[in-house]
């Protein structure tokens, strides 16, 4: 496939195309009035917008025609998130299923896998979620215990996830559970469970916003047939790294760039109204800007084949302290018409330098991985 | 539109780089002359643009060589080869102040200044100041008494794309001296590498590291927005450079270790940049 460059004639004439869109399909109260919009209100809002997306075809933009996308590239997938942060589209509800799940099953899943399970997540219809992290399993990743064992036909799963995203909403789960008694790393398998079954018990866990965002969820017993696991048993830790891979690349990133772009743009249209709010917000608008360069820096380095790690951890420190500054600047204005979306956004975010790997941990990969630096265990 | 350099820049950054490695600054200038370098910005063949110059810049920021290296070549590119033709290469002036404008890379007189149009100023220089503050930099001072001395906007952007280039390569040295320096060290029995405080000091550093060499990118796309990702390139280098200090410890900060060179240098590119942006 010949890859689009930035600038380009093709590039240009998509970008071109999808602002008329956004301009005609944006609805006018997520334009006018989203900060008065209630939890409820926001996910109905979200979950519209995924089937819009994909009635528009601008669901799965780097997915392969054959599953349902458009067989284009990372450069016009960037330009969307662009110019959805340019025009302060609406995020759409089955992220993880877009971001995570689908590339993972595209790059790792069987036929039948992808038959069953990629079309659903385009439309929005089949929510996922990820059921990686467990009480002694956060940031030591490696250390899951749910276990799955042997039955005829699947397996068997027991045990404890916490901190799962839309577990609540979710149909699907991707799954990361202990087959064997074997060394670290190769003792993990990676399966597709079915969330709406008996052995599945979920219960939502309220953050410091308070909303309910994540779930712990149980698993007892629960079954996942053969043909929903992914790779062979013993390859779980490497198919959930290219999820990983998924969750901390130029994708996330840039859903984020819309995200802090909208927020830097409510301080600098209503909140920072003094002379220092004022400065902060122009330097957080000319971060955001870095941010975007970054994205597309790294952007193309990985359509050069540049590993993953090498980008993935710089974009998320870089995305999720713009993110926390940005929204404390948010409670600091004390901006009477934003107050309460401040709030809520200042409590929220604090969560960001925590999941989808801390920020520490990052700090850990670049070390270990890219500036290649022996650990001297003593 | 592609952010990264040309074939050309990055073999002739690995030829220049070479040419650093092996010279004392006594030769290295004129080993970069007679190989050709210098004179890249005037060669129609070669069709260097800003972005392949950064990675020249880059390296160049890396050895902190006391040549005029990137200043002749942009001469060049700007002014075609005779303006570049100096034996001392040659540099442009930025203005400083009301009355000033600083030459960067200026201390010898075989250092031709060549003014915004592309003409030699013949200029006494010996009753003007140098700043010595960065040895490898000295900033000339100079008096800007008519127009055509001050670099029209067109070419100001292109030296800010470049000097931060410079100062991306000072932070990149100084990661490298770091990172080293963390695997040799001992203390309490162990390489001070292994102290998770120490790993994310450099870690931070290559963070800061990979923001500026953004920023001096998006530095040479956005002529109009030039002065201020040039400040972000350089505060985030200086940040880098900071941190590097921090994790050599008590010798970080000793005259003999040299890591000030690679901060008075970005420090002089800052305020090189910022005195009129």
């Amino acid at each position: 496939m010949a890859v689009t460059t930035f600038g380009s004639a093709e590039a240009e004439h998509f970008r071109s195309q999808l602002r008329k869109w956004l301009d005609s399909n944006i609805p006018d109260r997520w334009k006018t009035d989203r900060e008065s919009l209630d939890a409820d209100e926001l996910q109905q809002f979200q979950r519209n917008w995924d089937a819009v997306l994909q009635r528009g075809g601008y669901a799965g933009l780097d997915w392969p025609q054959e599953f349902g996308g458009r067989g284009l590239g990372a450069v016009e997938e960037l330009i969307y998130y662009q110019e959805s942060a340019r025009a302060n589209a609406p995020e759409g509800f089955g992220r993880i299923g877009r971001v995570l799940a689908g590339p993972t099953i595209i790059a790792r899943g069987t036929e039948q896998q992808k038959a069953r399970y990629l079309a659903p997540i385009l439309d929005g219809s089949e929510i996922w979620c990820q059921g990686f992290s467990e009480p002694g399993a956060g940031s030591d990743l490696a250390a899951v215990k749910t276990i799955a064992v042997r039955v005829d036909g699947g397996y068997r799963v027991t045990g404890q996830k916490i901190w799962t995203s839309f577990a609540q909403y979710a149909q699907k789960c991707l799954l990361l559970a202990q087959t064997s008694d074997g060394p670290r790393h190769r003792n993990l398998s990676f399966f597709l469970l079915d969330m709406d079954q008996p052995g599945v018990d979920i219960r939502p866990i309220k953050q410091i916003s308070g909303s309910e965002e994540f779930s712990e969820v149980f698993f007892t017993d629960a079954f996942v047939a053969d043909p929903d696991r992914v790779g062979h048993e013993g390859e779980g830790w490497s198919v959930a790294m290219t999820v990983l891979t998924n969750e901390r690349g130029t994708t996330e990133a840039a859903t984020r760039l819309v995200e802090i772009t909208s927020d830097v743009d409510t301080l600098r249209t209503c909140c920072a109204t003094g002379n220092s709010a004022a400065e902060r917000t122009k330097q957080l608008r000319q971060r955001t800007d870095l941010l975007r360069w970054h994205i597309l820096r790294a952007t193309e380095e990985k359509a050069a084949g540049a590993d993953w790690y090498r980008c993935g951890s710089t974009l998320k420190v870089m995305w999720s302290e713009l993110l926390q500054e940005s929204d404390r600047l948010g409670v600091e204005t004390e901006c009477e018409k934003h107050r309460d979306y401040w709030r809520n956004r200042y409590l929220k975010s604090r969560g960001a330098s925590i999941y989808s790997g801390t920020n520490e941990i990052q700090r850990n990969i670049i070390t270990d991985r890219v500036l290649e630096v022996p650990r001297y265990k003593v | 539109m592609t952010l990264a350099s040309a074939e050309i820049g990055l073999l002739a950054a690995e030829q220049v780089r070479d040419i650093y490695a092996r010279s004392d600054s006594a030769d290295c200038w004129k080993r970069l002359v007679r190989g050709g370098w210098s004179g890249l910005g005037a060669d129609p063949d070669a069709d260097l643009d800003v972005r392949a110059i950064q990675e020249i810049a880059r390296v160049s920021g890396q050895f902190i060589c006391d040549v005029p290296l990137t200043t002749t070549i942009l001469v060049g590119r700007w002014f075609g080869a005779e303006a570049a033709s100096a034996s001392g290469g040659a540099t442009v002036a930025l203005p400083f102040g009301h009355e000033a404008a600083a030459a960067p890379y200026a201390a010898s007189e075989s250092t031709a200044l060549i003014d915004g149009e592309g003409a030699a100023i013949p200029d006494d220089w010996s009753g003007f100041a140098v700043d010595r503050f960065a040895e490898p930099m000295p900033l000339r001072m100079v008096r800007h008494n008519h127009d055509a001395k001050v670099l029209p906007p067109e070419h100001e952007s292109e030296l800010h794309a470049v000097l931060s280039a410079t100062a991306v390569g000072c932070a990149d040295a100084v990661l490298q001296r770091s990172v080293d320096w963390a695997q040799t060290r001992v203390q309490f029995e162990q390489p001070i590498a292994g102290f998770q405080a120490v790993r994310h000091i450099l870690a931070d550093m290559h963070i800061a590291r990979e923001l500026a060499w953004t920023a001096a990118i998006a530095c040479g796309h956005e002529a109009d927005r030039a002065a201020t990702w040039s400040r972000m390139a350089v505060d985030s280098a200086m940040t880098a450079i900071e941190l590097g200090i921090q994790a050599h410890g008590g010798v970080g900060f000793t005259w003999e270790l040299g890591l000030h060179h690679y901060l008075r240098h970005v420090m002089q590119i800052r305020m090189l940049l910022s005195i009129n942006a």
